[in-house]
């Protein structure tokens, strides 16, 4: 399931040493959730766009949408990936 | 008191903002602090919290006509903010964007009704009042509040502007990938445009595709200011963005090979500013054609015996640099490194020790250390913590050192060990932390 394999790419591309399954799909990343801040999203989007063949693209100035939950990003990659 | 111009052109005309291509003159811009300063509380401070960098300017407008400080906070965890309550009686936050529930008094920020500008006088800033408040440690807790005035930050702009050439670019239209509440993105993606009269774009980009799009919507000449963790990302993305004028970048140390693939990938100039939040930029420098930085005219450097100290008729007091350099000539210098506890993550600073401190003393938390791992692979250094712990997991120390610390500094691993490498006279050598970490590694 994409979920699972968006939720092992965040782990490895960001060190974060949990489990992928203790990732609530639904909790916010960022701040509040897995504590993931900017730069981390960018090192995100530089993995995405390496598996996925396309380059994320913020939905409103403070990249609120794509990046609210685990489940939020893994249907965003699903619905433009290229490979 | 002395006072200085808030902006330094009169035309009513001139383009100060783009939101979304459209234009903001400076006599609506004028007029929408105005309105807002009707709107604002009577309180003393303000945390102006504004993400779109036009309301931010708008709020800043605001808050100086209303009389009251501006404080700019080194985060927005809840954490950041209760610390500001604390300090501030009459304290409130402005944003544009927040939903959050707290104990602090929120102002959410609306667009006011366009309406047709009427004449507006430029306002007089007092120039040697403490306006502004800014921090320097990005963790929470010991972050120091720096005090500045309007007439250092107004001078700072100039000094900055002569050496980029803004005299000859006063058309220019500026991007930041910065937020605007970091001194970097205040000196320069406010100062620079309201002390020389250039206008600024209300985004802040994230990812390489957004950066063009934001470029894209501006007219020629442009101007990005940036870190080199959005280079990297336009760079390796292989982007296609408009003409510039030059990067301006900052936050953290740009490499030469980083700065060069960017001119000839952008066809641009690529320059970097040297400075902190205590001092302001203070120097420059092109990567991609030389290691030295030059410093800004009128400010000397001068060696004591622990530090360097920045004199500058500018700055109300002279401020020890927290970096180690070696002066090449008399207004040239190289950096050689930082203080060994003072880390730098993402442009933000915090002292190890203070960090060390945090962790200890979280309950169940018996000992712990936080280590700064060499560079990884074309990544930024990010920290990663040791914790002896009895009682909790690795995911729930991590739980509750979110609570505690900017997500910045938050570690990345972090590893649960049965004790710490300490020495008989219980200090932590950093061979021993470098082996640990090695172990650790290994195992994971």
């Amino acid at each position: 399931m994409l979920e699972n394999e968006v939720a092992a790419l965040i782990i490895d591309t960001l060190n974060l040493r949990v489990d992928p399954s203790s990732i609530d799909p639904q909790a916010p990343l960022f701040n509040e959730g897995l504590g993931l801040d900017s730069i981390d999203a960018l090192e995100l989007a530089m993995s995405i766009s390496k598996k996925y063949g396309f380059q994320l693209r913020s939905n409103d100035e403070n990249n609120a949408n794509i990046f609210t939950s685990l489940s939020s990003l893994s249907k965003h990659i699903e619905s433009c990936r290229t490979t | 008191m002395n006072h200085l111009p808030l902006t330094i052109s009169a035309d009513p005309e001139r383009i100060v903002a783009w939101c979304n291509n459209e234009p903001r003159s400076l006599s609506r811009l004028l007029m929408d602090a105005r309105t807002l300063d009707g709107q604002l509380p009577d309180r003393s401070c303000l945390i102006n919290l504004c993400e779109n960098r036009y309301r931010f300017l708008v709020g800043l407008i605001a808050g100086i006509l209303k009389g009251q400080k501006i404080v700019l906070p080194p985060g927005r965890a809840n954490e950041d903010l209760k610390r500001l309550q604390q300090r501030y009686e009459s304290i409130y936050c402005l944003t544009d964007t927040d939903t959050r529930q707290g104990d602090i008094e929120i102002h959410r920020y609306v667009d006011p009704i366009s309406s047709d500008p009427i004449e507006q006088t430029i306002p007089e800033v007092p120039s040697a009042k403490p306006l502004f408040e800014l921090f320097t440690s990005g963790s929470t807790g010991k972050a120091t509040p720096h005090q500045k005035s309007w007439g250092t930050l107004w001078e700072g702009a100039r000094l900055t502007g002569v050496r980029l050439g803004l005299d000859n670019l006063t058309q220019a239209a500026v991007l930041a990938t910065v937020p605007p509440q970091h001194m970097f993105g205040l000196e320069a993606s406010i100062l620079l445009p309201l002390r020389w009269g250039l206008s600024v774009s209300s985004e802040q980009p994230l990812f390489a595709a957004d950066i063009a799009a934001s470029l894209e919507k501006l007219p020629a000449p442009r101007i990005l200011v940036t870190t080199p963790l959005h280079l990297r990302n336009c760079v390796e993305e292989g982007i296609k963005l408009p003409q510039t004028a030059f990067f301006l970048s900052a936050t953290s140390t740009l490499s030469p090979t980083l700065a060069a693939r960017a001119e000839k990938l952008f066809d641009t100039q690529v320059l970097e500013i040297y400075g902190s939040t205590e001092t302001g930029a203070i120097a420059t420098r092109r990567p991609a054609l030389e290691s030295d930085w030059s410093l800004l005219p009128g400010i000397t450097l001068n060696q004591e015996p622990k530090a360097w100290r920045v004199t500058a008729a500018h700055l109300p007091q002279s401020i020890l640099l927290s970096d180690r350099l070696k002066k090449t000539s008399e207004h040239q210098f190289i950096l050689l490194g930082r203080d060994s506890d003072m880390v730098k993550i993402a442009g933000k600073r915090a002292s190890l020790e203070d960090l060390n401190l945090r962790l200890q003393s979280l309950d169940g938390v018996e000992d712990g250390v936080f280590f700064l791992p060499g560079q990884r692979s074309a990544s930024v250094p990010r920290l990663t913590a040791f914790v002896v712990s009895n009682s909790l997991d690795e995911q729930e120390i991590a739980l509750a050192l979110r609570e505690q610390l900017d997500p910045a500094f938050l570690p990345r691993p972090l590893f649960k060990v049965d004790r710490l490498p300490r020495s008989a006279t219980g200090k932590l050598p950093q061979s021993a932390l470098v082996a640990l970490f090695k172990q650790c590694g290994a195992k994971q």
